[in-house]
C-alpha cells in the first residue's frame, strides 16, 4: 500500500523517471543480497558494482550536462570548439537523496552492519518511502528497514506530534520561506539595480538565511511528522542550525542526514582527523567539495561549500585565537549576552558563503560579495513593506519557538497554553494565520531540485 | 481487552479534538474572513480602495487599464482636460492583462464608459507565473461577483507550465478548495489594510507619478537584466489564457458598444523583434479596433522621460498630450 502510493507521488511529476528509480533499486537489492553472500574481493565487487551504477545514474542526469559545459569551456581556452551534445531534460527530482540513501544500504550490508533485504518490495519501499522520497531525510537502512516489518497501532501522543510537526514544517515553508524569498528574489535577481545599498544585500542575504532555512527544514518536519503519523520515525534533520554557538556546533545541526552520510562514508573512511591536523583539513575540504556538488552542478554550489569548508579549517588552526578573540567580549555574569554573541556571530559568518548558493553566477555572487563591504551610501531598499513586514514577523516567530524549544520546552513543539480549550484556539490562530499571511503561489521547494 | 479498550478509547479522543478543533477552526476563519471584508471593502486608501472604486464606483467616460505602466505613464487629469471628458485610472502594480479583463467586467457591469484604454507591453503576452499568483487581488470579490470568478480560477489552473510539485500533485484547481477559506481570500492583505488607515496615499484619478529620473547606467542595467533574466525563464511561450483575455476585453467593449484602445506605452527596451506585434496586429485587424504602439517611437527615446522601467512625471506628461490626441481622433470616430 505504501510502495504503491509512493509510486502515484513519484510519477505525478515526469511518470517515465520511476524507471531510473527502478534500475538503481533492482541493482541495489541485488547487490545486497550477493555482498551478504559473497566472500573477499567479491564482496567489495559487488559493492563497486552498485556504487559504479548509482554514482552513474546521477552522472548522467545530474551532471552530464554540467561537465559537457566545462569541458567545452576548457577546449575554447586552447582554441578548441568541440560541439557535444546536451542532455535536454529535466532533472529527476530529488534523484541525489534517494541515491544516497541506495548507496547507504549497500555500504553498511558489505560494512555488516545491515542484513540484506529478502523482500524487494520492502526494499523498494527503503528507497521510495515517499514522505522522505524527494527531498530526505537520507535515511540509513538500520534506522528504517525494519520499521516497514513492524505493526504500528495508533497512538494518540504519537499521530498528534506528528500532526503538529506537519503544520510546524508548513508554517516555517509557507509563511517563512516563501515570504522571505520574495525579498531575496528582488535582490538576487537583480543585484545590479541595488549598486551602493549595503544594507539591501545584508538583509537579501539573512532573508536567503532563513529562507533556505525554513524551506528545507519546513518540508524535513512535514516528511518527518508525515511519517510519525504512519508509525515510521525518520531521523532528526535539523535541530535548530541557527541557535549554534560555533560554526562546528552548526553542522552538527544543519541537513543531519547528509553531514552524517557524508561523515561515515567519505570523511571517516579518509582518516578524519585521525592522521593529523592538515590531513583532517584535507579530509573536511574533500567533504565540503563534495558536499557542494551533491547540491548542483553549478560552481556557484562548490564555491559556496568550499568557503564553509574553509571556515571549519581556519577554525581547526585559530581555535585558540578565536576563543581568545571570544573572551575578549564575553560576560562573566551575563550568560545570556555570551549565547547572543557565539550565536549571531556564527550565523553571520556562517551566511556569508550562502551568497554563492542563491547567487546566478560566479560573477554575481562576487558583486555581491564586495557589495556587502561596500559601504557606500548603506541604504536600504524595502521594496514592497508588507513582504518586509510579513517575513520579520515570520523571523521573530521562528526564533520565539526555537528558542523556547532550545532552553524552556518540556517536550512539547510550541509555547502553547497548558488549557486543552485555549489550545483549540491556539492551532485555530496559528492555522487561521497560514490562511492570512502564508504564501501560496506555485512556490517550489528549493531542495527538491537536487 | 485492556489494550483493545485503550486503542479505542484513544481514537475516540483523536477523532473528538480533532473535530472540535475543526469546529473552531471553521468559526475562527468565517469570524476572521467577516473582520477581514469589512476592513477591505471600507478601505480609503491603499491599492486595495483604488480597486474598490475601479470595480465598482467609478462612472469615468474615459478608463485606462493595465499594470503599473498605466499607473505611472498616463497622466489622467491631463487626458481629462484634452478629451474634456472624465477619465480613470484603474492600472495596479505587479497586474496584467487579466487584470484589466477583470476591471473591464467589473466596469461594464454598472456602467458603459465611452471608450476603455487597455494598456500592455510585448512581455506581458508571455506566461509568467507571477502574474498568477496576483490575480490574489480578485479574491475578496470570488462570492459576491461570479462574473470576474472564471478569472481568478485561473490561479488555479496552471498546472501545466508550473514548475510547483504541489500544483502537479493536485491536477484539479486546487484554488477552489482553499477558497472554501474566508481568511484566504484576504491572503497578504491586512498590513496594507492596516497602513492603509494610518497612512494615506493620494494619486490623481488613479494616476501616481514619478518624480525621478534614470541615468544611463540605470538604464543599461535594466536592460541587461532583463535580457539575463529573459534567458533564465524556463517557460517563454505566449499564455492562451493573457490572449483569451485580451479577446475577452474587445469582445465585451463591442458587445456593449465602448470603443476599446490598445495602447503600447513607451519603454525602456526596444522590442522591435519581438512576436508578439505580429500576434497583436492580427488581433486589431480581425476586430477594427484602435492600436497605438510607442514602444519603438524615438520621440520617447530619452532618459529625461523615465524614472526606472517606467516614465517619470515629465514622460507621462509629454506621452499623455500626444496619446490625448489620438484618443480625440477615435472618440470622433462613429461606431
Amino acid at each position: 500500500m505504501l510502495l504503491a502510493a509512493s509510486c502515484v507521488f513519484y510519477m505525478f511529476f515526469i511518470p517515465s523517471y520511476i524507471l531510473i528509480l527502478l534500475f538503481t533499486i533492482v541493482i541495489d537489492y541485488f547487490a545486497g543480497l550477493w555482498i551478504e553472500n559473497a566472500k573477499g574481493r567479491q564482496r567489495k565487487l559487488f559493492l563497486v558494482m552498485s556504487i559504479i551504477a548509482n554514482i552513474g545514474v546521477l552522472a548522467i542526469f545530474k551532471y552530464y550536462n554540467f561537465f559537457v559545459g566545462n569541458i567545452e569551456g576548457l577546449a575554447g581556452l586552447m582554441g578548441w570548439h568541440p560541439n557535444i551534445p546536451l542532455l535536454n531534460m529535466v532533472l529527476p527530482i530529488g534523484l541525489s537523496f534517494h541515491t544516497y540513501q541506495a548507496m547507504s544500504y549497500t555500504i553498511e550490508v558489505y560494512r555488516g552492519n545491515q542484513k540484506s533485504e529478502k523482500n524487494i518490495l520492502i526494499y523498494a519501499l527503503y528507497v521510495m518511502f515517499y514522505p522522505q522520497l524527494v527531498a530526505g531525510p537520507i535515511e540509513r537502512p538500520q534506522n528504517l528497514l525494519h520499521q516497514f516489518k513492524e505493526d504500528h497501532s495508533f497512538d494518540y501522543t504519537r499521530i498528534v506530534a506528528g500532526l503538529k510537526l506537519m503544520l510546524w514544517g508548513l508554517f516555517k515553508k509557507v509563511v517563512i520561506a516563501d515570504r522571505c524569498a520574495t525579498y531575496v528574489s528582488n535582490v538576487f535577481d537583480y543585484p545590479y539595480q541595488h549598486e551602493g545599498e549595503t544594507l539591501t544585500f545584508w538583509c537579501g542575504l539573512f532573508f536567503f538565511a532563513w529562507q533556505i532555512y525554513c524551506d528545507f527544514s519546513g518540508y524535513s518536519d512535514m516528511a518527518i511528522g508525515a511519517a510519525q503519523v504512519m508509525g515510521i520515525k525518520l531521523m532528526t534533520n535539523f535541530n535548530r542550525p541557527y541557535l549554534a554557538k560555533s560554526i562546528g556546533e552548526m553542522w552538527q545541526r544543519w541537513h543531519i542526514s547528509l553531514t552524517s552520510w557524508f561523515m561515515d562514508y567519505v570523511f571517516r573512511p579518509l582518516g578524519g582527523y585521525r592522521k593529523g591536523k592538515n590531513r583532517g583539513a584535507i579530509n573536511l575540504l574533500i567533504v565540503f567539495f563534495l558536499s557542494g556538488l551533491w547540491h548542483g552542478a553549478a560552481w556557484t554550489f562548490v564555491v559556496c561549500f568550499l568557503l564553509l569548508g574553509g571556515q571549519l579549517i581556519f577554525r581547526l588552526y585559530f581555535k585558540n585565537q578565536i576563543n581568545w578573540l571570544y573572551k575578549r567580549f564575553e560576560s562573566k555574569q551575563n550568560k545570556r549576552w555570551n549565547i547572543i554573541l557565539n550565536t549571531t556571530t556564527s550565523f553571520i559568518v556562517v551566511v556569508i558563503p550562502f551568497l554563492f548558493f542563491r547567487a546566478h553566477s560566479l560573477p554575481d555572487a562576487w558583486f555581491i560579495l564586495k557589495s556587502l563591504f561596500n559601504f557606500g551610501t548603506g541604504a536600504l531598499a524595502i521594496g514592497n513593506a508588507s513582504t518586509f513586514v510579513y517575513s520579520l514577523i515570520g523571523v521573530v516567530i521562528l526564533y520565539i519557538v526555537e528558542i523556547y524549544q532550545e532552553h524552556y520546552s518540556k517536550g512539547e513543539m510550541f509555547p502553547e497554553p497548558k488549557s486543552t480549550g485555549l489550545k483549540y484556539v491556539f492551532y485555530s490562530s496559528v492555522i487561521v494565520y497560514i490562511l492570512l499571511t502564508g504564501v501560496f503561489d506555485g512556490s517550489q521547494f528549493i531542495y527538491f531540485q537536487f | 481487552m485492556a489494550a483493545n479498550s485503550f486503542i479505542s478509547n484513544s481514537k475516540i479522543k483523536f477523532f473528538k479534538r480533532g473535530l472540535i478543533l475543526l469546529a473552531l477552526l471553521i468559526v475562527f476563519d468565517q469570524v476572521i474572513g467577516m473582520l477581514m471584508h469589512k476592513l477591505y471593502f471600507s478601505a480609503t486608501s491603499g491599492p486595495e480602495s483604488e480597486i474598490i472604486y475601479s470595480f465598482t464606483k467609478t462612472d469615468a467616460d474615459v478608463i485606462i487599464t493595465g499594470s503599473s505602466k498605466a499607473r505611472h505613464n498616463y497622466n489622467t487629469p491631463l487626458i481629462s482636460d484634452s478629451l474634456h471628458k472624465s477619465c480613470y485610472n484603474s492600472g495596479q502594480d505587479g497586474q496584467s492583462l487579466f487584470f484589466s479583463y477583470a476591471t473591464t467586467i467589473m466596469i461594464l457591469s454598472h456602467h458603459l464608459p465611452k471608450m476603455i484604454v487597455v494598456e500592455m507591453f510585448p512581455e506581458e503576452l508571455y506566461y509568467k507565473e507571477m502574474h498568477y499568483d496576483r490575480l490574489n487581488v480578485l479574491l475578496p470579490y470570488y462570492t459576491d461577483y461570479p462574473q470576474i470568478r472564471k478569472i481568478a480560477d485561473w490561479r488555479g489552473t496552471r498546472n501545466e507550465d508550473t514548475t510547483s510539485v504541489f500544483c502537479k500533485l493536485f491536477p484539479f484547481n486546487i484554488e477552489k478548495i482553499k477558497l472554501l477559506s474566508q481568511s484566504y481570500r484576504y491572503n497578504s492583505m491586512w498590513f496594507d489594510l492596516l497602513k492603509g488607515i494610518f497612512k494615506k496615499q493620494k494619486t490623481e484619478s488613479g494616476y501616481f507619478p514619478l518624480n525621478n529620473t534614470i541615468t544611463e547606467n540605470e538604464k543599461q542595467k535594466y536592460i541587461n537584466e532583463f535580457e539575463l533574466l529573459k534567458t533564465r525563464e524556463r517557460i517563454r511561450h505566449i499564455d492562451p489564457n493573457k490572449l483569451a483575455s485580451l479577446i475577452g476585453i474587445i469582445n465585451l467593449c463591442e458587445q456593449k458598444n465602448v470603443k476599446v484602445v490598445l495602447v503600447m506605452s513607451p519603454v525602456l527596451k526596444r522590442y522591435s523583434d519581438d512576436p508578439v506585434y505580429e500576434l497583436i496586429d492580427s488581433i486589431v485587424l480581425r476586430h477594427h479596433i484602435s492600436y497605438f504602439d510607442f514602444t519603438n517611437d524615438d520621440r520617447f527615446n530619452n532618459i529625461e522621460y523615465f524614472a526606472d522601467n517606467h516614465m517619470n512625471k515629465t514622460g507621462s506628461i509629454y506621452f499623455s498630450s500626444i496619446l490625448a490626441q489620438k484618443l480625440k481622433d477615435v472618440l470622433l470616430v462613429k461606431p
